[in-house]
């Protein structure tokens, strides 16, 4: 009867490349699919001694959709809305880089006000998304208390977010040639609200999480990634900055009007846990400064360039980078000039950011491996696409 | 805009590519055989590996690589094709560990050989999935011809350089109103 | 009549009543203490907490205890099944037996002995082999993991703990509760806690690792072991350990009170309501660093108490003993 329990639970491709072999102080553990700390569903097996982890293998798939598959069925138009669903943490961002892929395929000049209300709600996008991420990572390190109080200033974004798009999360706002819809009157005063109550509450984070003793010692020199690596696996956005790399698709391929605002790229040399952690709540005030020159310079006219119903762009291909809130998004649309995307292919920063997993768990303990998961900033219907 | 480390790529074709209408700055052609060596060049320049893509055309299934650097706009697509019957390309992920997990993606959906590929099984896809999604039904794949832009055509030989059919697009009315 | 008040006079009869008093006790302040942990990790989180069940959600732990006595006790496919059902009940009898030698005030003595304090040292010490049983039993990978760190931080907290009570006893010359307390007066100058403040913080340090109480909290370490030694445990299964963790932070908090805090002496109120006021105090301090800290990885556990506490509460020790010694010099 035991055998074939054993065999039952066995069965599955993943677990059996992970034998228990020879020895049998090791320990072959499957985080996941549901564990607290894998966001979702991820799966990692672990093969470990004691508590240290010799060898870690993410395993994915188990939110997976196919949404390149989904491209090939639908129309430019219809597939905006699985964007908001690749990563539904900052769904801004992929819209606006499938919208910006197709507008370049098709020369689309987008109107100049659409263009900033895009990096506004992009921007107000990516400070909800390093919230939750900000709340999330010190769940997974035992702080409950957090993630409250960033759900509380989210939830201001949420409503600022549903005025301007009519949803909270998985946004289709900014469509092909514009944005879907004008932002409402009081847009201006709501972003220039909630960005002076962001910046008040910022101390109160730095004085009460980032320099607790306790969370130092769990992030820092934990998961260090040097540059050539991060380089090597496709490391971008904030884990790349934590390694001490300027790197920023906003800055060094500017896109929609990116370059017309002042805005720091936060960078720490550390390359541990700490430093990704730092460089998030940087990026916090930087989006926060970003938000407020482009409310206060938002320029009259209309949203959204004319757009034919029956839209065919014609043959060709074209790429568009975004720097999301995990990194460098890359979204590549290929048209035979037909009603439908040839092949459409999305880069998800996740994914890549993900397989550096492996080698950074390699030998440390299965704490800091939590650490370090959470360090990565992983939504994993992103990775899974 | 071309970065001179693009000669000793052994390309079969370079094209420069205008970043504003396609996002890269040149498209690099390559023999299957040859993507080691150049993917080796480009890792000494420092290049940063984005994805892996393939995508089913009538010639075979074209698989494109992505590289950036750090700073500036300097996307590069390495782009080769092999045939539908024996999708056979070098793994690059001994060079680039990244790109483990990018061809995994591309043999899931499209059934590529990563030749020395250390792990290659399915990685999205159920393990017990049978075919690949992407792959396209014999009568609706298009040629390269129909599905790469017009410079570029022109800059391999492929259309005449004066067909100017990128300059007529209803759709691209920029800037009016409602 | 007469027959049965001096039944109630005999040692056997008064244990009885007692044991029913302490149970009523244990259940009854499990309840508040939930209630008091919720309402105090909502005021912290910036949230009502529970709110709809009774006045100010205050019968909110009782429908939830009823919910777990509701529940499907699940035994593990490949578990140990006495082992996997001793380990709740052995996390809870020890606490019982604790509650006895605890000082509520001068008159209750319920269980007259001169080793109180000895007898709760050696009996909470078992609650850590009940945790080893419930991980090993599960036969889950995770509860083994959770086991394996209860052992090394109980055996690890334990020994600092030991010596900063026996720093006290030796100030006191007994290892009896009422004694301890009675030692010190009704004012703060009097009490322990300022004579000898480094013991008093080693102990509430270590109080916290005992009774795995974050930031200490390993054996359970829920976003690293799932649910650690009772990742498996269902309905009053984990119930049990649920109040066992209660009683025990009770515990420690009363016998913080009395070595530390002058027990029940206080002016003005009833011995009994500034015994309970001191554990209530100690415990809102337990609830509010839980609230506030992430979690310690292990190895700095550790070596928090390796090579801090235990050196520390040395130290304190040698200069008890110093000081002891002296005085009696005179």
């Amino acid at each position: 009867m035991h055998d074939a329990f054993d065999s039952a639970i066995r069965g599955d491709l993943s677990s059996a490349r992970f034998e228990p072999g020879p020895t049998e102080d090791k320990l072959i553990l499957s985080m996941g699919p549901q564990h607290p700390s894998t966001h979702g569903v991820l799966r990692i097996m672990l093969e470990l001694e004691g508590e240290y982890i010799l060898r870690a293998e993410p395993i994915l798939g188990y939110i997976h959709r196919m949404h390149e598959w989904m491209a090939e069925q639908k129309t430019y138009l219809q597939f905006i809305p699985n964007m908001g669903r690749v990563d539904y943490l900052h769904a801004m961002a992929w819209n606006w880089a499938y919208a910006g892929a197709v507008e370049r395929l098709a020369g689309i000049e987008v109107p100049e006000r659409a263009e900033y209300i895009r990096v506004a709600v992009t921007e107000l996008n990516r400070i909800s998304s390093h919230l939750v991420w900000w709340g999330a990572y010190l769940l997974d390190l035992g702080a409950f208390t957090p993630i409250l109080y960033a759900f509380d200033d989210r939830e201001q974004i949420l409503d600022i977010l549903q005025s301007a798009t009519g949803s909270r999360l998985t946004y289709s706002y900014i469509t092909i040639g514009g944005v879907y819809d004008d932002v409402p009157d009081d847009f201006r005063e709501r972003c220039i609200e909630f960005v002076n109550r962001l910046r008040s509450r910022l101390p109160m984070y730095r004085d009460l999480v980032t320099d607790n003793v306790i969370l130092r010692g769990r992030c820092e020199g934990i998961g260090v990634l040097p540059v050539d690596m991060a380089r090597r696996y496709g490391a971008t956005g904030p884990v790349l900055r934590g390694s001490g790399v300027a790197s920023d698709v906003r800055r060094c391929e500017p896109y929609g009007v990116y370059d017309r605002f002042e805005f720091r790229v936060p960078t720490y040399p550390e390359g541990d846990a700490m430093a990704r952690y730092k460089v998030r709540l940087d990026e916090l005030e930087a989006s926060c400064d970003i938000v407020e020159q482009v409310v206060s310079s938002l320029p009259e006219g209309p949203v959204t360039a004319k757009v034919s119903r029956v839209f065919k762009p014609p043959k060709g291909e074209a790429c568009m980078a975004v720097e999301g809130a995990r990194g460098k998004i890359l979204v590549h649309v290929r048209s035979d000039g037909g009603l439908k995307p040839y092949r459409v292919k999305l880069r998800a920063p996740g994914f890549s950011n993900m397989s550096l997993f492996s080698e950074l768990a390699q030998g440390v303990l299965l704490a800091d491996a939590v650490s370090i998961l959470g360090s990565l900033d992983l939504v994993i219907p992103e990775i899974d696409r | 805009m071309i970065p001179e480390c693009i000669a000793a790529l052994g390309a079969t074709q370079v094209v420069a590519m205008d970043h504003a209408a396609t996002g890269v700055v040149a498209s690099v052609s390559l023999a299957p055989e040859t993507i080691l060596d150049a993917v080796a060049v480009l890792d000494k320049e420092g290049y940063l590996l984005e994805d892996v893509m393939a995508s089913d055309l009538k010639e075979g299934f074209e698989v494109t690589y992505h590289f950036s650097l750090f700073e500036g706009k300097s996307r590069l697509v390495l782009r080769l094709i092999v045939s539908h019957d024996a999708p056979k390309v070098p793994s690059i992920s001994g060079i680039y560990p990244g790109a483990d997990w990018h061809e995994r993606e591309c043999f899931d959906f499209f059934g590529i050989d990563f030749t020395g590929h250390p792990n290659l099984h399915h990685l999205l896809l159920a393990e017990d999935f049978e075919g690949h999604p992407l792959v396209k039904a014999e009568n609706s794949r298009k040629a390269l011809v129909d599905v790469m832009p017009q410079p570029w055509l022109v800059a391999v030989g492929l259309a005449a350089p004066e067909a100017p059919k990128v300059e007529k697009i209803p759709a691209a009315a920029a800037g009016a109103k409602e | 009549m007469n027959a049965l008040l001096l039944l109630l006079t005999h040692p056997a009869a008064r244990l009885v009543l007692w044991l029913v008093l302490v149970f009523a006790f244990i259940g009854f302040n499990a309840i508040i203490l939930v209630w008091v942990e919720r309402k105090v990790a909502g005021y912290v989180q910036l949230r009502p907490g529970p709110l709809h069940v009774g006045p100010q959600g205050l019968l909110q732990p009782l429908v939830d205890g009823i919910k777990l006595m509701g529940k499907q006790l699940v035994t593990p496919a490949q578990g140990d099944k006495v082992l996997f059902w001793a380990a709740p009940l052995l996390a809870f009898a020890p606490a019982i037996v604790c509650f006895l030698p605890l000082p509520f005030d001068a008159r209750f003595k319920p269980l007259p002995m001169n080793l109180g304090l000895v007898l709760i040292l050696a009996f909470s010490g078992l609650g850590v082999l009940s945790l080893c049983l419930a991980g090993w039993g599960s036969n889950n990978k995770w509860s083994l993991l959770g086991a394996a760190r209860s052992v090394a931080q109980a055996v690890a907290y334990e020994v600092p703990l030991l010596l900063c009570v026996l720093a006290v006893a030796i100030c006191t010359g007994s290892l009896d509760l009422y004694a301890i307390a009675g030692h010190q007066g009704a004012w703060p100058w009097q009490w322990y806690a300022v004579k000898n403040p480094l013991a008093f913080f080693i102990f509430l340090v270590c109080a916290v690792a005992e009774t795995n109480r974050a930031p200490f909290d390993l054996p359970e370490g829920e976003s690293e072991l799932t649910g650690g030694f009772h990742t498996e445990y269902s309905g009053m299964g984990f119930g049990l350990f649920f109040m066992a963790e209660y009683a025990n932070m009770v515990i420690v908090a009363a016998v913080a009170a009395a070595l530390f805090l002058g027990g029940w002496q206080g002016p003005f109120l009833p011995g009994i309501w500034w015994f309970l006021l001191k554990i209530y105090s100690i415990l809102f301090f337990i609830i509010w660093l839980r609230w506030t800290f992430p979690r310690v990885r292990f190895d700095q556990l550790l070596n928090i108490s390796w090579k801090w506490l235990t050196p520390l509460a040395l130290f304190d020790f040698a200069l008890a003993v110093i000081v002891v010694s002296i005085r009696s010099m005179k």
